[in-house]
């Protein structure tokens, strides 16, 4: 990142597109100049989280330098299936979508360390765990 | 500008007020004449409209704003295939319809985020080849990922407390 850059951290946004919209408008589109970390817990809860998905996913392709994303326990399917995403997403479009979505989300990042010194994710750690555990944790598996 | 988002959009301080989620039958359909645009005036033209949508007395009820509503309770049923399918808001989406091939473009990504603004929903098909473009970005990734910042970098934190 330049000089001068920015990085917005953001956490649960839970289906709820305006939210984001509303972050983007005060604080800019991400850009080159201006990272953005989204911490998780995209899904469930509220009524857009396949819009907020396919954005964050549609904002890290644009730009894979500048856009992180961690995975929160709303990207695990027993609580996603539960909590009202997988109805929202079958409702919008099917249930193989369903599982496509579920499949990115098993692939998200656990956590995010910024500049060596800050170790951002989701749910905070347990006191026995090290980040050589993390490294290598199956994170497509729900432990 | 933003006449091309605000088309189709119906925004005004007469929906706010109106409790019906149904539109009259002869109410313009979402068509519009999309004309190329560049990502910078996508990007103004969107920030314009968040702003507007943002002064709407309505604004926090987006669903509300629209009568094709994404909404659906929890305390309610889920609709059937065929209400879903007769209120699909695939239907509202003015965006792109297929991913070009190649790197994702900013006017691209402006596109998609435009129409789910509109309450749009992207076809099926563009929906799951950006979900598999996701997937081969992901599996590339560590389970942790190392960035650094400029020490002058400004940093935001929103989030809950939950």
């Amino acid at each position: 990142m330049p000089e001068g850059a920015r990085l917005s951290i953001v956490g649960d946004l839970h289906g709820q597109f305006v939210d984001l919209m509303h972050i983007f408008r005060r604080h800019g589109f991400p850009s080159p100049e201006r990272c953005y970390l989204f911490n998780g817990d995209f899904v469930d809860r509220g009524d857009c989280g396949v819009e907020i998905s396919l954005t964050l996913f549609a904002l890290q392709q644009l730009y894979p330098q500048s856009v992180f994303l961690n995975r929160g326990n709303h990207e695990e399917r027993s609580v996603h299936s539960v909590y009202g995403f997988m109805q929202e997403c079958t409702a919008k479009y099917d249930k193989d979508m369903y599982d496509a979505f579920s499949r990115v989300f098993a692939q998200l990042p656990i956590a995010t360390v910024v500049n060596e010194k800050v170790l951002v994710l989701h749910g905070g750690v347990d006191e026995i765990m090290t980040m050589e555990k993390l490294m290598a944790a199956p994170r497509a598996q729900y432990v | 500008m933003l006449n091309k988002l605000a088309k189709g959009f119906s925004i005004s301080s007469k929906k706010s007020s109106s409790q019906s989620p149904t539109p009259p039958a002869d109410a313009p359909r979402a068509a519009v004449t999309t004309t190329p645009a560049s990502a910078a005036d996508l990007h103004a033209e969107l920030l314009a409209f968040i702003e507007m949508l943002e002064s709407e007395p309505g604004f926090g009820d987006i669903h509300s704003l629209i009568p094709t509503s994404l909404a659906h309770s929890f305390n309610e049923p889920i609709r059937s295939s065929s209400d879903s399918v007769a209120s699909r808001p695939e239907d509202n989406y003015l965006g792109p319809k297929v991913l070009p091939p190649g790197d994702i473009s900013e006017s691209t990504v402006m596109d998609i985020i435009a129409a789910f603004v509109r309450r749009g929903l992207p076809p099926r098909a563009m929906a799951a080849e950006l979900l598999e473009r996701q997937e081969r970005l992901l599996e590339k990734l560590p389970n942790v990922v190392h960035f650094k910042v400029p020490p002058t970098a400004r940093t935001l934190i929103a989030s809950n407390c939950l």
